[in-house]
């Protein structure tokens, strides 16, 4: 490329190979960096063939990547392989390795001796937190909480505690893994209770004797009907909560044997065995039938079809359960105030209506694709009732708003005089304060010569005579007339000064002049275009109204008169249109408020 | 053009009387038809924008450019000398797009305003006694010319020293020559404030009609 352009410019081959001379060091060592950065640039590769051997003077600059180097002037972290006892694994006395920064240098047998150095606080080790769910004993679930719901025991209310706490509450889980085998914990629990000696009788056992009594009548005929264990299951729950108190030791060896049996029989067996097992109790057991206990018997026996298994325990009854034994336990402690709230909102539980909620979510979640798509499409039918209902509201007060205005036809004679226009003014003035805004280099109004007192109109044809000499404008005689919206231009040239200078209403006519005091559109238009045009419907109905009247569709002359109030005229007529169909609208609804209150 | 002749003098506008229109003549002995117009034309019109009251345009108007009828060769007529009107022959009528163009150096924008090219005299009352309806003058020439106003709000300095160098705004009030007069104005003023009155009427009359029944539903509602 190079030697192209040179071609072009005619430069020899000979003054080349001469510069080439006196260069040939310099290019060597050009040529060594043009080459480096050709393999890093290959772009620029174009760029430097350019060049040619007329090589620049200054060296090209040659970037390249710089990296760290000062890596080793920083110190080394020191890492320090250490054992350490995890607080949150509970009892296992299991020791775990990490490494961890150390800030101390250590040597290497320093971190040897360290190795045995347990570590005590593992630093995770407080994320492993507990839910504080309030805890009872047996006896104090005997005393308070038995009475509660006749539907559980004392060993599924254990159990759901228990796995309520071992998987923090989280009430999915709890319900999925919920499977309360009553017989197989509960004979635990008989064991143990039994092995204790069975000490804690109380006052309960008049009660479990007249359960027994009732039930025993029930088990025989389940004895035989070894088929139906769902029935007796609940009542031989309540039994074993009482009687596993008042079970003298020579009783529960047998119980024990028969336990046994039961953990390999099947429910329905384990059930009929254990009946046996209590009905030989309450023979023994003394008879005093109470009303109260017989109640409550047969409302367990009622409701035992559904909490037969842990299968019929609903993810409701479980939180039900739950929060009402710990708001009683709660409130029994000595510190209640102190969580009444949370005591408030225990009790507030209302399982029913969770219940409902439930049901109505898995409705909703059920529901057919063609049920979905008619719902959705009554909510927007009936959202634009409702939008439709608010903008005919809306219209209906603006309408009657507009009505309340005060009418733009009201007569401006007052405000022809200067008392009146100077009162204007202030009220005007007051106005503009009252809304804050700075107003923009108010010029008190200049009165028509007409209004003003004869003295101040003396002096001032004075002063318009002078001024007018002065000015010598182009255009004849101008005398005063309110422009004042225009002195503040402050422009020099002869336009300021013809403005300044006043012309009277009949020369503002000649000139075609209007003044405006609102803000108007700078540019050209055709008067008549920019008469008010309305919605094509209403549009037709105005068309209408003026052809009853005798009036063109469009004024015969557009002048500035004829178009205001043309202008007024159709306006009014649109609102004429308006009113008339608000009316109807409002006649329909009396109507239809009529019907729905039967009047009429 | 200049920086100050572009500046806008605010708070006034500047209004201007104009007559457009066309007149129209069928084709006979005396008006033959031009050499080169097709056969089948059976009129010769004239279309026209000029001022109401007779005075010059050519002061701030630049040119005017009449859109005629795509049928037409050159339908884009253009006239940059007053008086500005265009000789054409046809068979129809139809509508014209007439745009003016104002001097340059006044920076204001063009307009544009329609006119329908009316070769017939219709019957009055299917026009209601408005709006350029075609009528038939002493020379036997059908006629339809309407009034309009270019409004120059807030005119650029040039423009209204343009505008303001000769009066010539204000309409005659009595004129034989013209049918846009102040006593027109006038009558026209007097039928609209009349309507405007009837108009006022009934809409105090239905306002209170409406709160009547506004009431009405009020109470109704409280039952």
């Amino acid at each position: 490329m190079a030697s192209d352009i040179l071609d072009v410019l005619n430069i020899s081959e000979e003054t080349r190979v001469q510069g080439k001379e006196l260069k040939q060091q310099q290019k060597h060592e050009r040529e060594e960096t043009v080459e480096a950065n050709n393999k890093k640039r290959k772009m620029n590769r174009e760029l430097f063939n350019l060049i040619g051997p007329n090589l620049p003077p200054v060296a090209l600059h040659k970037q390249s990547v710089k990296f760290k180097d000062k890596l080793s002037s920083q110190e080394l972290t020191h890492w320090s392989w250490r054992s350490f006892k995890n607080g949150a694994r509970g009892k296992d006395k299991l020791v775990l390795h990490h490494w961890i920064k150390s800030k101390v240098k250590t040597t290497e047998e320093d971190t040897v001796k360290d190795d045995d150095d347990l570590e005590e606080n593992y630093q995770f080790e407080k994320y492993n937190t507990e839910l504080d769910i309030p805890d009872f004993t047996e006896e104090y679930y005997n005393e308070h909480l038995k009475d509660l719901d006749g539907n559980w025991s004392y060993n599924e209310t254990r159990y759901l505690f228990d796995i309520a706490k071992s998987y923090d509450l989280r009430w999915a889980v709890i319900g999925d893994n919920y499977e309360f085998v009553k017989e197989i914990p509960e004979n635990k629990e008989e064991k143990e209770e039994r092995e204790n000696g069975g000490s804690d009788a109380n006052q309960e056992i008049d009660k479990d004797t007249n359960e027994e009594a009732i039930k025993d009548k029930i088990e025989e005929n389940d004895d035989e009907a070894v088929a139906k264990p769902g029935p007796t299951e609940e009542s031989s729950l309540e039994d074993a909560d009482g009687s596993e108190n008042e079970n003298a030791k020579g009783e529960s060896e047998v119980a024990e044997k028969q336990d046994q049996d039961d953990d390999k029989a099947d429910d329905g067996k384990e059930n009929a065995a254990k009946i046996t097992e209590e009905v030989s109790e309450s023979t023994k057991a003394s008879e005093s039938p109470k009303n109260e206990t017989q109640k409550e018997a047969s409302e367990a026996l009622g409701q035992k079809k559904d909490t037969s298994s842990s299968e019929g325990r609903t993810l409701e009854d479980l939180k039900d359960r739950l929060y009402k034994v710990s708001a009683v336990i709660l409130e029994s402690q000595s510190d209640a105030a102190k969580d009444a709230t949370l005591i408030r909102n225990l009790k507030a539980f209302d399982k029913n209506k969770e219940m409902e909620r439930r049901s109505y979510l898995t409705h909703l979640l059920e529901r057919a694709p063609t049920e979905i798509a008619e719902e959705e499409s009554l909510v927007i039918e009936a959202r634009k009732l409702e939008l439709a209902a608010k903008k005919m509201l809306t219209e209906r007060a603006q309408l009657l708003q507009l009505l309340d205005s005060p009418q733009a036809s009201a007569s401006v004679q007052k405000y022809m005089t200067s008392a009146g226009l100077t009162q204007l003014y202030n009220s005007l003035m007051n106005a503009d304060k009252s809304k804050k805004r700075k107003p923009e280099a108010p010029v008190a109004p200049q009165l028509g010569p007409n209004a003003l007192p004869h003295t101040q109109l003396l002096q001032a044809r004075q002063q318009q005579a002078n001024h007018g000499a002065l000015l010598k404008t182009k255009k004849k005689h101008r005398s005063n007339s309110p422009t004042s919206r225009l002195d503040n231009n402050g422009g020099n040239n002869e336009i300021q000064e013809l403005l300044q200078s006043r012309l009277t209403p009949e020369q503002m006519e000649v000139y075609g002049i209007t003044v405006h005091e609102e803000k108007i559109q700078p540019g050209v238009v055709i008067r008549s275009q920019k008469l008010p045009s309305f919605k094509p419907a209403v549009q037709s109905k105005i068309n209408e109204t003026l052809n009853e009247m005798g009036i063109a569709v469009r004024p015969v002359m557009p002048t500035a008169k004829v178009c205001s109030r043309f202008d007024r005229l159709l306006r009014s007529i649109a609102s004429l249109i308006d009113l008339k169909k608000q009316s109807d609208n409002l006649e329909t609804e009396i109507g239809l408020i009529k019907r729905q209150k039967n009047i009429n | 053009m200049t920086v100050t002749s572009q500046r806008r003098i605010h708070g006034i506008s500047i209004s201007k009387p104009i007559m457009y229109g066309n007149n129209a003549e069928q084709i006979s002995e005396a008006n033959p038809l031009p050499p080169g117009a097709p056969k089948d034309h059976t009129h010769i019109w004239t279309l026209f924008v000029k001022d109401a009251t007779g005075q010059d345009m050519s002061l701030y108007v630049k040119k005017v450019v009449f859109k005629l009828h795509e049928t037409y060769p050159n339908s884009m007529r253009t006239v940059e000398k007053p008086p500005f009107e265009l000789r054409e022959s046809g068979w129809g009528e139809f509508e014209v797009a007439i745009r003016i163009y104002f001097n340059s150096v006044c920076g204001e924008r063009n307009i544009t305003f329609y006119h329908n090219i009316k070769l017939h005299p219709y019957p009055p009352q299917a026009f209601n006694g408005s709006m350029g309806a075609p009528v038939v003058d002493k020379e036997g020439r059908v006629q339809s010319i309407l009034y309009d106003e270019i409004v120059f709000n807030e005119p650029t300095e040039k423009m209204f020293r343009l505008l303001t160098s000769t009066p010539g705004s204000l309409l005659p009030y009595k004129s034989s020559d013209t049918p846009f007069t102040k006593e027109c104005e006038r009558e026209e003023t007097d039928r609209l404030d009349k309507a405007l009155r009837v108009v006022q009427r009934q809409l105090d009359k239905r306002t209170k009609e409406f709160r009547d029944l506004e009431v009405d539903r009020q109470r109704l509602m409280q039952i």
